[in-house]
């Protein structure tokens, strides 16, 4: 489990997340809410250690360094190198010693063809790179898995791909979403937080039982203030 | 410790693997095959110069004997005729392009050449991942230290390899080189000579590689802060040929005066302007620069926001 002990974010004298006690469980999806600049990015940064912080965040009683190689963030923009091909990106981004191409073209097939992959990610469209973001994530075999924004730009297919490896995955990952297509998220998530005024609130610790829509949640919390 | 060890490796396989998909190790390596064969192009022409003026001189002598007398060095070492100057320039230029100069004829090509190759190396290693905003990745991956000490690392392991095979062409180079002079002039009648190297090409080779990383460090930290190429290339670029020595506490001057030291400089490239320092002086200059812009570069990657 991921743990905030008296956690509080702050740039100068602007308080972004309030001190915060919480815990992430290991094993579930949590999925954290609110509108835009509320602070779920920074949350993010603060989690892996690149945003300073008051407080504690412990994965497990570790700190980030000790953890760092177990977690990936899936980013909105899914940042790769333009200029090369998804075969090569994929290949740069294993970090690996000795690459396994076998392994790697069957982690690729589930998602992409051939004509594809060897393309340059230039040429790639918004949902062709978070596919290409997808078999990294296979690649590296993360125990921690940080999704930003991961519905934005999917189209139905993919949306409902993803949606189904979001549950497969929950099994034996610690997974972390943040996102605003609720739709994508319902039925996929177990834990629901809320960040509302710099706080951060536990909305549902088991939504799947759930009768509330996260639509009603978010109306409910922010009605007027986006 | 293993597992450390194995993941800092594999980090470094990363940059490695990104250098050699991006085409950088061979663009780097054609830069430096391209300056070899110039110096080798430029000493070849020199001696074949030097052989056709002295053979022009040659020709104006009816009398053997007299040449003879005119190639005698005086008590003072002095030249003191054109066919004696023709004779000391071309043993001269035989050693320049002779085996055992091969590898101080590059180092002193370098003196041009490697602030503005490896000056550039750096400052792509550095910007690469700003530009492409994968540094938000890397970092979340790594850690910003890891991260800065990937770049740093790669650094030293590529300019070494560099260096590496930059001496075994040199070496394949020269010894080819060698012998179509020996094809073109009878080597033998100009091959005494007191001729040596003031310090061996090991310490030559020590010093270059240090320079070379200073260099590129000094890349790295334009690449960081600009997070571009082109206004790095031109700010290196300007440096390396448009800014004269200032002073003594020059970093370029303190280069230029340990080459000298190092260096003899025999064949085309020469060096002047140099001011006049010490060994320790400007040891300790190159070393702040050292010091200063790997300080710096660590700074901006901790500080700065991946996400700008």
């Amino acid at each position: 489990m991921i743990k905030f002990i008296d956690f509080l974010k702050c740039y100068k004298n602007n308080i972004i997340i309030k001190e915060s006690n919480f815990i992430i469980p290991n094993s579930k999806v949590s999925f954290f809410m609110g509108p835009n600049g509320v602070g779920k990015t920074t949350l993010i940064k603060c989690l892996l250690g690149l945003e300073k912080y008051k407080g504690e965040i412990l994965y497990d009683s570790y700190d980030i360094e000790k953890v760092r190689n177990k977690i990936i963030v899936l980013w909105d923009d899914c940042p790769f190198i333009e200029n090369l091909s998804g075969w090569e990106n994929l290949i740069i981004l294993s970090e690996k010693l000795v690459i396994n191409k076998e392994e790697l073209e069957s982690q690729i097939r589930e998602y992409m063809d051939d004509n594809l992959i060897k393309r340059q990610v230039k040429t790639y469209s918004y949902g062709q790179r978070k596919k290409l973001a997808l078999i990294l994530l296979n690649i590296l075999k993360p125990e921690i898995i940080i999704m930003d924004e991961i519905s934005n730009g999917l189209d139905y297919d993919l949306m409902q791909s993803l949606r189904k490896d979001i549950l497969k995955m929950a099994k034996n990952h610690t997974i972390i979403l943040t996102g605003h297509q609720f739709g994508f998220y319902e039925g996929i998530i177990d834990v629901v937080y809320i960040i509302k005024d710099g706080e951060i609130l536990l909305i549902e610790d088991n939504y799947k039982e759930s009768t509330r829509k996260l639509e009603d949640i978010y109306e409910n919390n922010f009605k007027g203030q986006t | 410790m293993r597992i450390i060890l194995k993941d800092k490796l594999e980090i470094i396989a990363s940059e490695f693997r990104r250098m050699y998909y991006s085409n950088l190790i061979l663009y780097f390596l054609l830069s430096i095959l391209a300056m070899i064969i110039l110096i080798f192009y430029m000493n070849y022409k020199e001696i074949t110069l030097a052989y056709e003026d002295y053979t022009r001189v040659q020709d104006l002598y009816e009398n053997e004997e007299d040449m003879k007398e005119d190639l005698e060095i005086n008590d003072y070492n002095m030249v003191e005729n054109p066919i004696s100057y023709y004779n000391e320039q071309l043993k001269t230029l035989l050693f320049v392009n002779s085996p055992d100069y091969t590898l101080t004829q590059i180092f002193e090509a370098g003196i041009i050449f490697f602030p503005i190759i490896f000056g550039i190396f750096g400052l792509l290693l550095g910007c690469a991942d700003y530009k492409t905003k994968i540094i938000k990745h890397k970092v979340a991956r790594v850690g910003r230290k890891n991260y800065y000490l990937s770049k740093i690392s790669t650094s030293m392991i590529t300019i070494l390899f560099f260096f590496l095979i930059m001496i075994i062409i040199s070496k394949i180079a020269g010894i080819i080189m060698y012998n179509v002079i020996c094809n073109k002039i009878p080597v033998n009648d100009f091959s005494s000579h007191n001729l040596s190297l003031s310090s061996n090409v090991l310490m030559q080779f020590i010093f270059m590689y240090f320079i070379s990383i200073v260099y590129s460090s000094i890349g790295m930290l334009i690449g960081v802060l600009t997070k571009g190429a082109i206004r790095g290339v031109v700010l290196i670029a300007a440096y390396a040929y448009a800014v004269p020595v200032f002073s003594k506490f020059d970093l370029k001057n303190s280069y230029y005066f340990i080459m000298d030291q190092l260096c003899d400089f025999y064949g085309v490239i020469k060096i002047s302007g140099i001011k006049d320092s010490s060994i320790l002086i400007s040891m300790i200059i190159i070393m702040g620069f050292l010091i200063f812009t790997n300080i710096a570069t660590y700074l901006v990657i901790i500080k700065r926001s991946a996400y700008e």
